[in-house]
Formats: C-alpha cells, sequence, structure tokens
C-alpha cells in the first residue's frame, strides 16, 4: 500500500517564493479531503492562468496530474468503469515522456493499489465464481506491480532503493496472501517479501520509508507469528515522531482488516473491540491518501452490525437493540454508497438485503415519513419485482398469474413510493430527488408510458442542478420522443430548440441539432439542415455524422439550384466548395470511429456518387475501390446488401463513364456475380443500371449544349463496354437482355432487335416461363419498331412485318392486350403504317381512358404525355399527306392548334417539352413550326 | 482563567480533546517533578506567546485578573502579568470535578447537560474561591445563551437577562467580551441586544481606556459585527464599503504593529482591502493584499485572511473562477483559523453554486455544517439559519 510519505517522496517539494503560492499543499490539502477530481481541476486552472507557471511546477505537473487521476480511478462506482480508468491510466503513462525509473514506480503503484483493491473487494464477494474470477484479475495485476519494482530495484539509485523494496515487498505479501497457504510458491513469496521489507525497516537512523515498512511487517507477520507481529506493531506505536504517525494508521488498518478477515475463526474476532477500533479509524480517516481504505473499512462495519442483526431470531428482532443494528449498518451502507467506489454497489445489495429480511419492506407507503425511507421503498419493491419476473420464466403455466398478480403490486408499491418520495423531498437538490425521478422513469418506461417517461425526463432538465444531469435528461427525452406517434412530431422539434436555447454549449444542445438538421433534410430544407448541422461542435461523438449529412445537404441545395437554372452540376458554387471540403472530413472522421462502419461506407458512396455526378468518374472509381476492395475479401457482404447493391451499381456506373472503364465494369459485374446475387437480384441489377443511365443521358440531354462533350463521352463509353460485354463468352439471357435494352438506350434499335428476337427464337419450345416471355415480346416489339421508324424503304417493311408478328402474339393473350403500352405499339405501329387519322383517334381515347387515373396513377401520367406527344406527330403526318392544298392548310391548322394547347399545359413535364421543341425544329415540321408561330401571333 | 475574545483572536475553537490531554499531561509532569509540591496553589494559564510562536503554560496563584491583564505568582515566586489577549485557557487549582464534566458536556454540545453541571459545580465552590465563582457563573450564563441560539429560542430573553445580570457585576472581567459577544448573539432578534451589546463593549473600553489591547479587541470585536451585518444585509457591498474608516482607523495606529496586536492588524489591513474594492479600487485593494502576503509568508493566520479576502475582492469583481480557489487554499490548507475558514466555506458554497457545480456546493456546506471546530463561528450560524429558513446561504 503506497501512502502519503512515499507520495511526497514522489511529487517534489516545492517550496514557494514570494510571487507564487505553495501549489503542491493546496493539491496536497484537496487530495486529503477526498477532492482528488476537484485539484484536477486546479491543475486545469494553473495551465489556463495567464500568468507563467515556475519551470519547477510546469515540469511536474504532469506527475501531479497523474497522481490525482489515478485516486479517481480507484474511486469509480462500477468495476467496468474502475478498469477502463486503469487501463487508460497506463497508456497515458507512456506518453507522458517521464524517465523510466518513475514510469516503473507509477505503473507498479497503479497495478499494486488496483490489485488491493480487486482482491478487498473479492474477499466480500458472496458468489463464488465471481470472488475467483476477481482473485484471478487481483493476481494478475499484482504480478505486474512485482515485475515492475523488481526491474526498478534493479536499475534503482539510493533514493528510489527504499521505495522499491518497499513496494515489492508489499507486492509479493498481496500475492502470497491471494495463493492457499500451504502453496510452496506462497511461502516463497512470503519469505521475499519479509527479507525486502525487513532492509527498510530496520535503517537508523528510522526514515518514514522505515517506518512504512514497520507497518507492513506487522502486516506480514500477523497470522504467521503472532508474538513477533505484536513485538512489530508496539515498537512503532510507541513511536512519537510525527513522521510515524501515517505508518501506525497504516498498521491499525492492517491489523483490522486482519481481525475481520479472520471473524470466523473461532476466538480470533471480538465484535465490540473491531467496532471501536474500526470507528476510532474512521474518524481520523481524512486524514489518509487512499480513499477506499476508509470506504472498505466502512463496509466491514456495517457488514458487521449487519450480520449480527441477521443472526437474531425473527421473534427477537423487534427489541430496541437489535433494531438499533439495524440502523446502524443501514447507517453505514448509506455512508459506503454516498462514497464512490466499487464497495458502493456491494453496499447497495447488502442494505436491500437487510431491508427484505428485516420485513421494514412492507408497511403502508402512506405511513412513511421521509424521502429517503420511500427511497429505500421503492427500490426494494422494484428489486422484488425484478426477481420475480425471473421466476415467472420458469413457471408452470398455471402459476403464472398469481405471480403476475404480486409483479403488478410491487409496480404499484414502487410507484407509489415513489410519487410520495416526490411529494416529500426537500427541494430539487436533495440527495433523493434524482434516484427518485430516475424510478420513476423506469416505471413509466416498464409500462411502456412514454409521454409519461418523456415528463420525468423533461422535469430532469428543468430542474436538475447538475449541468451533466440536465444534459444527460434532455438527451434521453429527445430519444424517448422518436415512440410516439410520428417520432414527436412537432412538440419533438420544439423540445429540440429550447434545449439549444438554455444550453447552446451543451452535448444536449447538439443533439437537438441534429434532429432539428434531420428533420429539415427530410422536409427537403436543405439550406436549414446545412446551417444547423454545420453547428455541431466538434466533441460531439456523432459530430462526423451531423457533418456527413450538411455536406450532403449543402449538394442538394446546389444541385436544386443548378437544375431550377439549367446549369451543369459542375457550376461553382459557395454550397460546392463546402460540399467538397466537408464530405471528405466527414468520411474520414466516420471511418476512424469503427463503431459504425455502415454509416461510413454509405458516406463514402455518396462521396463518389457526388464525384460521378460531377464528372469525375476516375475520381469515383478511386473512392469506391476500399468498399469494393472489402466486398471482394469477404465471402458474406460487409454492409446491407442494399448497400452492397447500390455499391456495385455506382461502380458500374462510374467504370462505364471512364474511358478505360469497360474491364473495370466487367469485374464489378463479376463481383456481382461472385457475391452470389439471385438470377433475379442480378437481372434487376441490370435493369436498374440500364434505367439509370438512361436517366443519365437524359439528365444530360436536358442540361442543354453545355453538357454535350459530357454526353457525347458516356455515350461512347457505354459503346464501348457493351461491346466488351458481348464479346464476354457465353452470356446469360440476363445479360443478353440488358445488352439489348443498353443497345436500344444507344440509339441501336436494330441491333436491340436483333437480340431480342434471336432470344425469342431459341426459347421457341419451351424453358422460359410465358410471362417472361411475353416481356421479351413487347421488348423485340418496342425495339423492332424503333428499327423500322429509323430506317426506310423495303428494310422498313421488314421490320414493320416482324413487329406486327410480335403484336399479334402479344395480343393472343387478351390481358397483354388492354395493357398501356401494348395498346400504345398498337397505334404506334398503325402510325408507322400511315393510318394517321386512325391513330389520331386511338391517341385521343387512350388519352381520354387515362385522364381519371392521373391523380391516383402518376406512373400513367407519362403513357399520357407520350400519348399526347405520339397524337401531335400523328396530326403531323396527316396534314404531310394531304396533296390539296387547303386540306392541308387546315390539317396544318388543326396540328398547331394542339401543339399550342400542350403547350399551354406546359408538356407535361420538361423531359417532354423538350423532345416536342425538337420535334418541331425539324425541318419536316417547317410548315406546321411556322403554323405555330403564326397561331402565337394571332392569339389575343 | 480565560478570555474568550482571546481564543477568537488566536484558535477561535473550544477546548478540544488535545487540549484537555495536554493538560493533563502538564499537570502529572508538575506532580511528577515535584514542583507542585508545598506551593500554594496551582493555578494554570494557558497562553500564546507571539514572540516565540508557540503555546506557554504558566503554573502558579492566580491574585487577580480583570479584561486587560492576569497577575500570576508562579511556584518559584516570581509574579507575572500575562496579557488577557493571549490567554487560550485557564484551569484553577481549587476547580471540583463537576467542572471538568461539565467542559465535558460542552464540548459534545449538551447544552442542559452542560447547565447541571456548572449549576452542580457552583454549589461545591466556596464563597472564598470568588475568580472561580465568577467563571463558573460566567459558563452557565453562556451556556444558557448558546441553547437559546442552538435550540431553544424561548430561552434567549432569561439567557440575555443572565448575561446583562453578570455583566453588570462584573463590568471588566476577564470573561467580559465574551459575554458581551454571547449578549450579541442571543439578542439579536431584539433591537434592544445590539444596542445593549454595544453599550456594555463601550462600557468595557471605559474601564481601562488607555490600554491599546483592550481597546483594539472592543474595536475589532465590534468590526468583525459589522461585517456579519454586511453578509447578512440586502446590500454586501454597501456594507463592506462602510467599514473602511473603521478599519482604517484601527490599522494607522503605529504602536499595534508588534506585540499581541499584531495578528489582528493583519486580520484588519486584509478586511481594509475588501472595504477598499467594495468602493471600487479593486487594484489597491488586491496590491495591498499581495504586500500583505509577501510580508507575512510563514504566517498561515496571516495568510488564511489574505487569500479570503482576495477571494472576496475577486468574486466582488465578477471573477468567480479565481475567487473559487482563493477560498479553497483558506480550506484545504490555511485552515487554522475557523471564522476565516468558515467564511471561505460558506463563500465556496455561493462560488460553486454560481459556476454551475451544485453538487459541490452542497457538499461545501455540509462540510461547513458538520464541522464541530466551525459551530463557534458567524458564518457557520449563517449557513444554520439559511438552511433552516430553505433559502440559498446568503441573500
Amino acid at each position: 500500500m503506497m501512502t502519503l510519505p512515499l507520495l511526497l517522496a514522489w511529487l517534489p517539494l516545492w517550496a514557494g517564493t514570494a510571487s507564487e503560492p505553495p501549489h503542491l499543499e493546496l493539491i496536497q490539502g484537496l487530495r486529503q479531503r477526498g477532492d482528488a477530481e476537484w485539484a484536477l481541476d486546479y491543475l486545469d486552472f494553473l495551465e489556463t492562468r495567464s500568468v507563467p507557471l515556475p519551470d519547477a511546477v510546469r515540469r511536474d505537473l504532469p506527475q501531479w496530474r497523474l497522481q490525482l487521476r489515478v485516486d479517481v480511478a480507484l474511486a469509480a462506482r462500477e468495476l467496468d468503469a474502475l478498469d477502463r480508468n486503469v487501463q487508460a491510466i497506463l497508456g497515458d503513462l507512456e506518453r507522458l515522456g517521464s524517465d523510466r525509473a518513475r514510469l516503473q514506480v507509477d505503473e507498479a503503484r497503479l497495478h499494486s493499489e488496483y490489485g488491493e483493491l480487486l482482491a478487498l473487494l473479492a474477499l466480500e464477494l458472496r458468489v463464488p465464481a465471481l470472488r475467483l474470477q476477481l482473485s484471478a484479475a487481483a493476481r494478475r495485476q499484482l504480478e505486474a506491480a512485482a515485475n515492475h519494482w523488481r526491474a526498478l530495484a534493479k536499475d534503482a539509485g539510493p533514493d528510489q532503493a527504499a521505495t522499491a523494496a518497499i513496494g515489492l515487498g508489499q507486492t509479493l505479501l498481496l500475492q502470497s496472501r491471494l495463493l492457499d497457504a500451504d502453496d510452496r510458491k506462497a511461502g516463497e513469496q512470503w519469505q521475499e517479501a519479509e527479507r525486502a521489507l525487513s532492509r527498510v525497516a530496520e535503517q537508523s537512523p528510522p526514515t518514514p520509508a522505515a517506518y512504512l515498512a514497520q507497518a507492513w511487517l506487522v502486516r506480514a507477520w500477523t497470522g504467521v507469528d503472532e508474538r513477533k507481529a505484536d513485538e512489530v506493531f508496539r515498537k512503532l506505536l510507541q513511536e512519537r515522531r510525527t513522521e510515524a504517525q501515517q505508518a501506525q494508521r497504516l498498521a491499525r488498518f492492517f491489523r483490522l482488516g486482519e481481525t475481520w478477515r479472520r471473524r470466523l475463526e473461532p476466538g480470533r474476532y471480538n465484535k465490540t473491540l473491531f467496532r471501536t477500533e474500526a470507528e476510532r479509524w474512521l474518524a481520523e480517516a481524512h486524514r489518509d491518501a487512499r480513499p477506499f481504505d476508509a470506504i472498505y473499512l466502512r463496509f466491514c462495519l456495517a457488514t458487521s452490525f449487519g450480520d449480527d442483526f441477521l443472526a437474531q431470531e425473527d421473534a427477537g428482532r423487534a427489541a430496541s437493540t437489535v433494531k438499533s443494528l439495524l440502523d446502524r449498518a443501514l447507517a453505514e451502507y448509506d455512508a459506503v454508497q454516498r462514497g464512490v467506489g466499487p464497495f458502493a454497489q456491494l453496499a447497495d445489495e447488502r442494505r436491500l438485503a437487510l431491508l427484505t429480511r428485516s420485513g421494514r419492506g412492507e408497511g403502508p407507503i402512506e405511513a412513511v415519513a421521509t424521502a429517503s425511507e420511500c427511497l429505500l421503498q421503492a427500490r426494494l419493491a422494484w428489486t422484488k419485482m425484478a426477481e420475480d419476473e425471473q421466476r415467472l420464466a420458469t413457471l408452470p403455466e398455471r402459476e403464472r398469474p398469481e405471480m403476475q398478480q404480486h409483479i403488478r403490486a410491487h409496480a404499484a408499491r414502487a410507484d407509489a413510493a415513489v410519487q410520495r418520495g416526490l411529494s416529500l423531498v426537500a427541494g430539487k437538490e436533495a440527495d433523493e430527488w434524482l434516484p427518485l425521478q430516475r424510478l420513476r422513469l423506469d416505471l413509466a418506461q416498464r409500462r411502456q408510458d412514454w409521454p409519461a417517461a418523456i415528463t420525468v425526463c423533461t422535469e430532469v432538465w428543468e430542474a436538475a442542478p447538475d449541468q451533466a444531469l440536465r444534459q444527460n435528461a434532455a438527451i434521453e427525452a429527445l430519444r424517448l420522443m422518436v415512440r410516439l406517434p410520428d417520432r414527436g412530431g412537432a412538440s419533438r422539434i420544439e423540445l429540440a430548440r429550447r434545449v439549444i436555447q438554455r444550453e447552446p454549449q451543451s452535448l444536449a444542445a447538439d443533439f437537438a441539432r441534429e434532429i432539428i438538421g434531420l428533420d429539415h433534410f427530410e422536409s427537403a430544407r436543405y439550406a436549414e439542415a446545412a446551417a444547423i448541422l454545420g453547428e455541431v461542435g466538434d466533441r460531439y461523438p456523432r459530430q462526423p455524422h451531423c457533418r456527413y449529412f450538411a455536406a450532403l445537404a449543402h449538394w442538394q441545395a446546389h444541385t436544386a439550384a443548378c437544375r431550377e437554372a439549367e446549369r451543369p452540376y459542375t457550376t461553382a458554387s459557395k454550397e460546392l466548395e463546402t460540399t467538397r471540403a466537408w464530405l471528405p472530413e466527414a468520411l474520414a472522421r466516420l471511418e476512424a470511429l469503427e463503431s459504425d462502419r455502415t454509416t461510413a461506407a454509405a458516406a463514402r458512396l455518396d462521396l463518389a456518387q457526388i464525384q460521378l455526378a460531377l464528372d469525375q468518374p476516375a475520381e469515383a472509381s478511386a473512392t469506391l475501390a476500399p468498399l469494393l476492395e472489402r466486398l471482394e475479401k469477404s465471402d458474406k457482404p460487409p454492409f446491407p446488401a442494399a448497400l452492397a447493391g447500390r455499391v456495385l451499381e455506382t461502380a458500374l456506373r462510374a467504370a462505364l463513364m471512364r474511358q478505360d472503364g469497360g474491364q473495370a465494369a466487367l469485374s464489378v459485374l463479376a463481383l456481382l456475380q461472385k457475391q452470389g446475387m439471385s438470377t433475379t437480384g442480378f437481372d434487376d441489377l441490370l435493369q436498374e443500371l440500364g434505367r439509370q443511365l438512361r436517366q443519365q443521358l437524359e439528365d444530360l440531354e436536358r442540361q442543354g449544349p453545355t453538357a454535350d462533350p459530357q454526353l457525347a463521352k458516356l455515350k461512347q463509353t457505354l459503346e464501348s463496354f457493351v461491346g466488351q460485354v458481348e464479346k464476354s463468352p457465353s452470356p446469360s439471357v440476363e445479360v443478353r437482355q440488358w445488352l439489348a435494352s443498353m443497345h436500344l438506350s444507344l440509339g441501336r434499335p436494330a441491333r436491340a432487335a436483333e437480340l431480342y428476337l434471336a432470344l425469342l427464337a431459341e426459347h421457341t419450345g419451351g424453358g422460359m416461363d410465358e410471362a417472361r416471355k411475353q416481356g421479351l415480346r413487347l421488348q423485340a416489339l418496342i425495339a423492332c419498331r424503333q428499327a423500322a421508324e429509323a430506317s426506310g424503304g423495303g428494310e422498313r417493311q421488314s421490320w414493320l412485318t416482324k413487329a406486327r408478328e410480335r403484336m399479334r402474339e402479344l395480343v393472343a393473350d387478351p390481358r397483354a392486350a388492354r395493357s398501356p403500352l401494348v395498346v400504345r405499339e398498337n397505334i404506334l405501329l398503325a402510325q408507322l403504317g400511315g393510318q394517321y387519322v386512325a391513330a389520331i383517334e386511338q391517341w385521343e381515347g387512350l388519352r381520354a381512358s387515362l385522364e381519371p387515373h392521373l391523380v391516383d396513377r402518376p406512373d400513367l401520367a407519362e403513357i399520357y404525355h407520350e400519348a399526347a406527344y405520339h397524337q401531335f406527330r400523328a396530326m403531323c403526318g396527316a396534314a404531310a399527306a394531304v396533296t390539296e392544298a387547303e386540306p392541308r392548310r387546315l390539317a396544318r391548322q388543326r396540328a398547331a392548334q394542339t401543339y399550342l394547347l400542350i403547350e399551354r399545359r406546359g408538356f407535361g413535364t420538361p423531359a417532354w417539352k423538350t423532345r416536342f421543341e425538337a420535334f418541331l425544329r425539324t425541318p419536316e415540321q417547317r410548315d406546321i413550326h411556322e403554323a405555330v408561330q403564326q397561331m402565337r401571333e394571332d392569339l389575343p | 482563567m480565560s478570555s474568550h475574545w482571546n481564543r477568537l483572536l488566536w484558535t477561535q475553537r473550544p477546548m478540544g480533546r488535545m487540549d484537555l490531554r495536554c493538560l493533563v499531561f502538564t499537570w502529572a509532569a508538575l506532580l511528577l517533578c515535584g514542583q507542585g509540591v508545598g506551593a500554594e496553589a496551582a493555578d494554570r494559564v494557558d497562553a500564546f506567546d507571539l514572540a516565540r510562536g508557540q503555546r506557554v503554560v504558566h503554573v502558579g496563584t492566580i491574585r487577580s485578573e480583570d479584561a486587560v491583564r492576569i497577575a500570576l505568582t508562579t511556584q518559584a515566586g516570581v509574579n507575572l502579568t500575562i496579557p488577557t489577549a493571549s490567554v487560550l485557557e485557564v484551569a484553577y487549582d481549587d476547580a471540583p470535578a463537576e467542572l471538568l464534566l461539565a467542559r465535558n458536556q460542552e464540548r459534545q454540545r449538551n447544552w442542559a447537560a452542560a447547565i447541571e453541571q456548572y449549576e452542580a459545580a457552583s454549589r461545591s465552590v466556596g464563597r472564598e474561591a470568588r475568580l472561580l465563582r465568577r467563571h463558573i457563573e460566567f459558563k452557565r450564563a453562556e451556556m444558557l445563551a448558546l441553547r437559546a441560539e442552538d435550540t431553544d429560542r424561548a430561552l434567549a430573553e432569561r439567557a440575555a437577562g443572565e448575561l446583562r445580570r453578570w455583566l453588570q457585576e462584573n463590568p471588566s472581567a476577564r470573561q467580559s467580551l465574551r459575554a458581551i459577544e454571547m449578549l450579541h448573539r442571543v439578542d439579536r432578534g431584539a433591537e434592544s441586544g445590539s444596542k445593549d451589546a454595544a453599550a456594555m463593549l463601550q462600557g468595557l473600553r471605559n474601564t481601562a481606556p488607555q490600554d491599546p489591547e483592550l481597546n483594539v479587541a472592543c474595536d475589532w470585536l465590534q468590526i468583525q459585527w459589522d461585517i456579519e451585518a454586511a453578509f447578512t444585509g440586502t446590500d454586501r457591498a454597501e456594507g463592506l464599503r462602510a467599514l473602511e474608516p473603521r478599519l482604517a482607523a484601527l490599522t494607522q495606529k503605529p504602536d499595534r504593529e508588534s506585540g499581541s496586536l499584531a495578528p489582528v492588524l493583519v486580520a484588519a489591513r486584509a478586511w481594509l482591502a475588501v472595504a477598499v474594492a467594495a468602493g471600487g479600487k479593486v487594484d489597491d485593494a488586491l496590491t495591498t493584499l499581495d504586500q500583505l502576503a509577501g510580508q507575512h509568508g510563514s504566517d498561515r493566520r496571516a495568510l488564511a485572511q489574505v487569500h479570503l479576502c482576495r477571494g472576496l475582492v475577486l468574486r466582488g469583481t465578477g471573477r468567480p473562477r479565481e475567487a473559487l480557489w482563493e477560498f479553497a487554499w483558506v480550506e484545504a490548507v490555511y485552515a487554522e483559523e475557523p471564522t476565516a475558514r468558515a467564511l471561505a466555506l460558506l463563500q465556496l458554497a455561493e462560488v460553486q453554486r454560481e459556476l454551475d457545480q451544485p453538487r459541490r456546493a452542497r457538499v461545501t456546506l455540509e462540510r461547513l455544517k458538520s464541522d464541530s471546530a466551525l459551530m463557534d463561528t458567524w458564518p457557520w450560524r449563517l449557513a444554520q439559519r439559511s438552511a433552516q429558513a430553505g433559502a440559498p446561504s446568503t441573500p
């Protein structure tokens, strides 16, 4: 056990000058009052003050900080947190850059104290498996400590020799205690410890280290040779020098610990003496450097009273003396719980067990007079409820209703106790207020009463005295609101706004900003989303996520502005600049997090898609390379299948846009097959890719002449890719079908028709289900018709014949005959055959039949607009076919009139507008164009 | 014999367990050495020797005692004059056993039991033991006042009556200053109380108008009341500003630079800085405090006053973060002076609350309320009263 004198020896005593107060004295003063955290704050204050610190102080600050962090670490309430703290400090030690000897001392001390704490805890645990687990952990820590002490002893100078010897002695002694008494190794360790400690203890004149070694010798001899232990103890206690006081207290602590450890051995434990001595020791406890000694002793004292109470017969427990035992035990456990440290949880369990056994948790809640008693009752009822719920799972069916009734009764009691406690509690700063609210929240969550749970959190947020608590409550309230209908809707946003307003710098405010930002994003208010998400501070754990969405919001705002102004996406803007700066930065941070790899993958994909939209296919491919590599290496997709699909699609598109991307595209296709995508999935993907590419082509067409180079490049790349895919040996039906659709998109309908017809011919006898065949026939029909449109003379007739054959096959099924697509093709075929009048009527009929459904079925709108387009074309065709002047003029007038009517309705969509206008500008339609212009001028 | 205002100056705490042990050891040593054999009496005066910076014990026969000095003839026949200002504790040779029991109850704050024991002690003392009888009567009245203040306000009038009667009978006794202080405390509610106490203080001053030590002690007690009033009033800055002339007068007399008055002078200078800062001259105040810290770098009590006052100045000028650490010095390092420490804790709790550290503030306030060494100080009483009223500790 490392105690104050030794610590002081490590921390150089810096003497104050006229201008500087003795900072170390304040730090030690705060430590001795158990205010290590506060002392850490003082170090922060020293480091940030404007007056420069003396060199000696600045040099030693890291060491002081470490010392205080050790104190704070060992006082952690939960064992997991304690372990994390210790590991964090060990990690920091390496970075501290102190000299080797000091590093060894620090590490050894940390391992040693942590090991001893675990050993003490193990001693008090009643579950054997846990005891073994903790003992093993303690042994590991002590082993590490012993290694450091040995290394230090080997290299230590004279000033550190005593430190190393005492450290090694105490560690070996603790190690030997953890082994069985008859273990040979335990004996060896004990002997080595005794030798090391005796060497220091015999120093003359005695030093503080010598006294400390004597205290440890008391512990070494206790249980081995009581006479010797008494002799050393008495000699140490007789010492009057102030330097010996710390060691004297330590020795007394050892004696008390030993008495407690042997309490079950007959004649070893005088409970009255133990309690008196322990109370005396505790009364002076604030003078000790190590807080967990006092906590442990208090815990032992509480257990001593508690065990005594439980040992009484049930009938005797009503006696006032026995009741006072219970009161003392509860009070001591309460004190342990208030003092931080891993014994707090244990104390809590024991306290509840005592209350259960004493029957104190059974009276009417209305009779309870204090908030703290209400809290106890509520926790007791909650514990009983949890136990019954566990039992419920193992009960036979017929016994369950009764148990469920018990559970409901416990829950109701807990609820009543909480309500009464809150009515009795003396203000919101009282100790009980927060635990009562915590229980109230747990109870509300248990019965899934989300509005009530949110109310609790909001109350805590509004009234909690502590900023950290307020923050947690606000976050919890906002999280719980997700469970309400419409995710809390406007009230969630309202609460988020209040949180930001009240504590704009807190983490809760950043959480609220995220919520509001995502709400804006979902509602397509991109500028607002970008602004608020951009305000999220760096220390917020989800800051990379917010930055990612902010970048996406900037991008969306940019693309919307470009579309509106009919400019390419590559047009410079502030939003584009921000997207380019933020998205890679967010991606780097998301990938560094490692906790959310899916979002990181999605961010990478988004970056690639943006690069594609900005005509940077090579950069997009490079961005996606790590994701493709992960997909290639793993048998199962390392992220959700939908995301994997999108990654592959984008990679394919990027490859297709690159001049040299054919090979890359093929490897993506291979990867798709390797990923084990089903045939349908693969087919769908190809279809989707085809659709996207067509969309992309249309997008570029819409962007106007400025996008022409991009358009030409894309077409060229696509042709090259399609050519490469065609060359692949024995392509599957799906690939061939996809190739045909790509030829169609690239304006080569004849080649597409050939492919479709070949596929149909191969499957004449079977091998393909009828539905799929019908789909293929329709595709073939479209391709043949387009081929006929694109050709002339005999070839045109040949394609028309083929198209009509496919039409006959299709309409053999009456259901197919009613399909709008088939109807459309039928009219187009008639139109192509020069039957303009019939076609015009049929288009009119089709439009009339579609019109009532346009509101409910947006998918039919596209056919409707197409019908208008073709109707106009048919009218133009009809006008051209008339030879006589007046009827021809009238026909042109009708066509122009129709055009103007459609124009008034905005052509349906911008895409159709482009097509109408492009058609009207063709040389063949010059007359109609003029008629339209004339009519426009004549109109009022 | 003891003078309570001296205790305020030197230790400001009731006799503790260690004091009792010292007492027993000293007596045992004297008996073993045979020094007490054959002597007339073995009265014991425990005083603080400022020159030597330590406690000294004088044993002999007390011939006389008043508010200014105690005259004692040692067992070696040497006549000593001990300034009452430096006296920490007095034990009379002929004190009955009940007196020890009464002190024991007093330490445990069992006022009713202590009163009973003092009454029993009074019955066992003969009329010839004049000084001892006076002391016991004073203690009885003091216990009654403490009981009224602590637990039973209904006794306040009775306690004030007893204190007044005792002071009329003993206008210039060793315990007079403490009696006046208790009268001021117990009669706080009644308007007449403060006036009575002030009048009696003037009366005490008049008993020895040329004695600088008594005058300083009276001035200092008056200033303490005013400081307390400033902290309990509605305008603290105004209250502190109003102190400036009186503090300036106290610090400007050259004959008080040394001797037993020096610590009071240091404290008064530190508080003068606070008053000056309240008047707006913050830089001057901080410079004065820095100079004081430099001059008295080895005097822990002086440093406690300097840190406390610097904290008050910094807080008053909107620098709570810096003020917080000044109060922390008094709490964690220079904790010897109980009133300074209690006020530092009270201020610390307020600053912590101001800095949004309510949990720490609560712990600090708990520490103040539960420390028995601070229970005789006005900041402790202020914290108690505020807690009972359910309001923040000070306005």
